[in-house]
């Protein structure tokens, strides 16, 4: 049984529950099989039937979206495109967001981007004046949809009546949520999601691959920013999530990764986007969807991550 | 009498509690009539004894510190040189990659002051003061400092980097007498307590407190509405300007003189109001060799009470 589409926070649009993270990509592929392949791993995610791809003009320096530009423009496949907006401290007029969209849209090498999100809540900008330019974006046709990350339950309802009062709908809030960091549930806001019915675009589904298992005790050496992370410095603490990860896997055929994604995806106004650097990611990313764990492993799932964020 | 100099956070390092803000250098050419001038900018301020020059690497793509880097090694006046890291990457080893980068740009061998520009999320607050206090191990950072970070972060980076024995020695922020939000949310508390200068930005809230658009002068009102902070109604903020031009005149100075030395004569407060020609760098300067009375301060404050 595959998980139902859903809808794209009040609107009519179905997706699958599932998006394509893209901040790793570069302007130029890796040479082996395992090397980040933007193209490679756009035309996996199509072809399983996901087609969210979410980008930013940040993710190396731009590079993400060109590569993302590119491997779209090679297929015939639709996709839905999301990129955001960084408010920058040096940005000190909200005008500055029509420019940076017209940079986005070059650089993506289309005419309208079908989602256009806020990256950060921090600003010099207020939050009415940065959703009136997404609400005049949507006007021109230059964007589809507006949608904000990182925004706290309390900037997330500001944001919202500010876009209701331009008759346009606050479809998405892109955080940082996953089995080992469950903030969102905690701090109001996949509460607020629900009741404005906003999509919780979640980030690091994976934790950081900790969730997959391969930096377990006796695996893969953490590295860089991970080295720091409490995850990676105590892997006992996560074990026995990591092997009822496992075991659910095993009773499902599928890999520790797609149970920590399916425990997301099958929870209702949360879409995970996951990274893929290459083809078999995109591919194994999309095989977390067409099956659904059961409400007791879910909640075998919760309890063991309970303790751990 | 002019304001004494104070120490940058808990260090022994003096300054004039005045610096200049780049953000602008490098454009093309400035808004109003008189263009940007970085060298005559630079050379005004160094001859009015002011030395702190703040920068970032964000700021025009790397132009503001190649702009700065270029008038400075062209002139033979000490300058106290700070820029910022841009936390958007991935991970915090591009720290030293972009302090590198900003060397280069600024030819420097070792900047005076390096701030995390903003904070944001992905990047922990103690793996970047890792990487801040590895940078002043290697000799490339003489002083730390962080940007708009709340009191509660500010707190975290104390800690991370007093655990590897370097004092986190400012915060930069927003702050004039129409935004006097660190006063309420405990930053500027924050920073008497652990001995951390303040510096302020848009010290004179975008050119509002110099009284330059009173009397419906405004440059458009697409342009405030536009602009970063939420402006009172001109009416509203006219009593304050009013009292700036009269406690100037007492002390034969501008208004936007009076603004900037409000902030200045706080303990702990170092404004750098941005100078993009000679003319506004000496002005700016002019600020700091007065001292506003206790009650033309206690004026000014209660004028402002009710306006952020």
């Amino acid at each position: 049984m595959s998980l139902p589409d859903m809808a794209l926070g009040p609107t009519d649009l179905l997706l699958r529950p599932l998006g394509v993270g893209t901040n790793t990509w570069k302007d130029e592929a890796g040479a082996t099989p395992d090397s980040t392949n933007p193209a490679a791993a756009v035309e996996s995610a199509l072809s399983s039937g996901v087609n969210l791809f979410d980008t930013a003009e940040i993710y190396n320096s731009g590079a993400s979206e060109r590569a993302l530009g590119r491997a779209l423009a090679e297929s015939d496949a639709s996709a839905f495109v999301a990129t955001k907006f960084a408010p920058l401290p040096w940005r000190l007029t909200s005008g500055s967001l029509h420019r940076a969209l017209g940079a986005s849209l070059g650089r993506l090498r289309r005419e309208t981007v079908d989602l256009y999100q806020i990256h950060f809540p921090f600003t010099l900008l207020r939050i009415p004046s940065l959703m009136n330019r997404l609400a005049e974006a949507v006007e021109q046709g230059r964007i589809r949809h507006a949608g904000v990350s990182n925004y706290s339950a309390a900037q997330m309802r500001a944001a919202h009546a500010a876009l209701a009062r331009r008759g346009v709908p606050l479809v998405s809030n892109q955080v940082n949520y996953s089995l080992l960091n469950r903030a969102p549930e905690r701090n109001g806001l996949l509460d607020a999601c629900r009741e404005l019915d906003v999509t919780l675009i979640a980030y690091f589904p994976l934790a950081s691959g900790v969730l997959t298992g391969k930096y377990r005790a006796g695996g893969r050496e953490a590295r860089g920013f991970r080295r720091f992370s409490g995850s990676f410095r105590n892997p006992e603490r996560v074990e026995p999530l990591l092997q009822a990860l496992d075991e659910i896997g095993q009773t499902h055929g599928r890999s520790s990764a797609q149970v920590a994604i399916n425990w997301l995806a099958r929870q209702e106004n949360v879409l995970p986007i996951p990274g893929a650097r290459h083809a078999r990611q995109a591919r194994e990313n999309a095989g977390a969807i067409d099956f659904v764990i059961s409400d007791a492993e879910a909640a075998r799932l919760a309890e063991l991550s309970d303790q751990l964020s | 009498m002019s304001l004494p100099d104070m120490p940058l956070g808990p260090t022994d390092l003096l300054l004039r509690p005045l610096g200049v803000g780049t953000m602008r250098w490098g454009e093309e050419r400035g808004e109003g009539a008189e263009p940007t001038d970085p060298a005559a900018t630079f050379e005004a301020a160094v001859a009015a004894g002011v030395s702190v020059f703040d920068t970032a690497e964000g700021y025009l793509r790397g132009d503001s510190e190649r702009e700065l880097g270029r008038v400075r090694a062209t002139s033979a006046a000490p300058a106290f040189v700070a820029t910022k890291f841009a936390p958007l990457r991935l991970t915090s080893a591009a720290l030293p990659r972009a302090l590198d980068a900003s060397l280069r740009r600024l030819q420097l061998e070792s900047v005076d002051l390096y701030q995390i520009h903003f904070p944001f999320g992905i990047l922990r607050i103690r793996s970047l003061m890792n990487r801040l206090a590895d940078a002043v191990e290697a000799g490339r950072v003489r002083n730390v400092g962080v940007c708009n970070y709340s009191a509660a972060q500010m707190r975290t980076a104390h800690a991370a980097l007093a655990a590897r024995g370097v004092p986190l020695v400012s915060n930069q922020v927003h702050y004039n007498l129409l935004h006097r939000d660190p006063e309420r949310n405990g930053v500027l508390d924050a920073c008497r307590e652990l001995n951390v200068t303040l510096i302020a930005y848009l010290p004179l809230a975008s050119g509002m407190l110099t009284g330059k658009y009173r009397g419906g002068d405004t440059p458009s009102r697409h342009w405030i509405r536009r602009r970063t902070a939420p402006f009172p109604a001109p009416e509203r903020m006219e009593p304050l300007l009013q009292a700036l031009d009269e406690v100037g005149k007492a002390h034969e100075r501008t208004a936007a003189q009076v603004a900037l030395n409000w902030l200045a004569r706080q303990d702990h407060v170092l404004p750098i109001p941005g100078g993009r020609h000679a003319r506004q760098a000496t002005e700016n300067a002019g600020a700091v060799d007065l001292t506003i009375s206790d009650a033309e301060a206690a004026r000014l404050s209660a004028l402002s009470d009710g306006l952020s």
